[in-house]
């Protein structure tokens, strides 16, 4: 006894590395993953909360570029507005659900809530509070309601996952252009906040406001998800390739409900 | 009192990991500056436990870093304030604020490292220091988490004050 008061705070040190040790190598984790629900479900309450402060502080750092941003995307909602009216498409059957998606792409859709987006390790990541007990494994694509494309799962815990988002700038995703399936490149992630799509054939033909989409060369994924549309296109003369800078269609605090999707030829 | 520390680092770790880290233009590190708070009133060992719990829960459910990063991180940030509290222990509060200022951008800095070094060792993943420290990040975290001190002091002694008046105590 008087050994263990002697030496107190080292035996703590030792027990805590051991524990440190025990919880990294066996199954110690999921003996503690009965906390974590408890512990998320506090979490989203509070994300919520915090969307308004977040606003404010988007707003007092990027308030100027911000006004532009939405101006030009103004602009750009009308002119599809308008398209979609030429086409004679009803905004109820935009409105794609989840199971609608599931039948169109011949997979099973998990439908999650999104419980916190944030920095984690230098990575723009976001967390969905279902994981590996709900079927989701590391690899599978992430969508919206409306067919965009969010990122892929990069890690699936029991009870929640973590997704690496296509704006993050270790992102890179195989694409192609909605208008043409030949066209063939890569979207990688800019500053978590933009995209650029790299590896464009020279002869490729593409222009602003093109709709860049996933390519069937992309791992779990279906062809066809929303990436991103051109806004503008870099070409320099004597280069193998053109690059072009994308709009993405969603905004990282705006993400609520996602799904997950689970490919049928995966057990 | 550990169980009020215990549940004190549960709630600084809900506010810092899904309402403060939900934004994109800074950080606000509550447990840190509880830590900072406990170690310059000389409560050591509750400074210790509240380092070490914080970190338990950042580590708990951190998705990429290795579990025990952060718990490793905050002991050393603890050891380092421990020493550093002991030089700055007279300081007058406009020097207060540049300790906190200085303390908060290091803070993000020795997380930063042990991130690193804990992502490209132990995980699948890997990571480049730029894309895990960035400085305007760290500078715009420290200076809000000097107004929060600031606010902090002038509340205490706003509240000393109304206090001393509606009891009478001098």
């Amino acid at each position: 006894m008087r050994f263990i008061a002697r030496y107190k705070k080292q035996i703590a040190a030792v027990f805590l590395i051991l524990f440190i040790v025990l919880y990294n190598t066996t199954a110690l984790a999921d003996a503690f993953s009965f906390a974590r629900k408890p512990m998320l479900f506090m979490g989203s309450i509070l994300y919520t909360a915090g969307k308004p402060i977040n606003n404010f502080f988007t707003a007092l750092f990027k308030a100027n570029s911000l006004s532009f941003q939405i101006a030009s995307q103004q602009e750009a909602i009308a002119d599809l507005n308008f398209k979609l009216n030429e086409l004679g498409a009803g905004s109820e059957e935009s409105e794609q659900s989840f199971e609608q998606l599931s039948n169109l792409f011949g997979a099973t859709i998990i439908k999650t809530r999104v419980i916190s987006s944030h920095l984690s390790a230098g990575k723009r990541i976001v967390i969905l509070n279902k994981g590996e007990s709900d079927g989701i494994k590391e690899g599978y694509a992430v969508i919206t309601d409306h067919a965009v494309f969010v990122g892929k799962v990069i890690q699936a815990k029991k009870d929640f996952s973590a997704v690496l988002v296509v704006t993050d700038s270790s992102s890179a995703v195989a694409s192609s252009l909605a208008s043409n399936n030949n066209v063939q490149a890569i979207v990688r992630g800019k500053q978590g906040i933009g995209l650029e799509m790299d590896l464009i054939p020279q002869d490729a033909v593409i222009d602003q406001e093109y709709v860049v989409v996933t390519s069937l060369l992309e791992e779990n994924t279906p062809q066809g998800l929303l990436i991103g549309t051109v806004a503008s296109v870099k070409y320099t003369e004597g280069e193998l390739f053109k690059r072009a800078s994308l709009s993405p269609f969603f905004s990282i605090h705006n993400l609520s409900n996602v799904g997950v999707i689970i490919p049928n030829n995966i057990e | 009192m550990r169980i009020t520390i215990f549940f004190v680092a549960l709630a600084a770790m809900l506010v810092d990991f899904f309402l403060a880290r939900s934004s994109s233009s800074m950080y606000f590190n509550v447990g840190f500056l509880i830590i900072i708070f406990l170690s310059a009133h000389r409560r050591y060992n509750d400074a210790i436990f509240m380092s070490i719990t914080y970190g338990f829960f950042l580590d708990f459910l951190s998705p990429i870093t290795p579990f025990g990063t952060f718990i490793i991180a905050h002991f050393v940030i603890y050891l380092i304030l421990r020493y550093a509290t002991a030089i700055f222990s007279n300081v007058s509060n406009v020097a207060l604020l540049a300790v906190i200022f200085l303390s908060s951008v290091s803070y993000i800095l020795v997380l930063s490292i042990f991130e690193y070094i804990g992502i490209n060792i132990f995980t699948q993943f890997s990571a480049d220091f730029v894309s895990l420290f960035s400085a305007s990040l760290a500078f715009k975290s420290a200076i809000l988490s000097c107004v929060f001190v600031l606010c902090f002091i002038v509340f205490a002694r706003f509240s000393a004050n109304m206090f001393g008046k509606l009891f009478f105590i001098k």
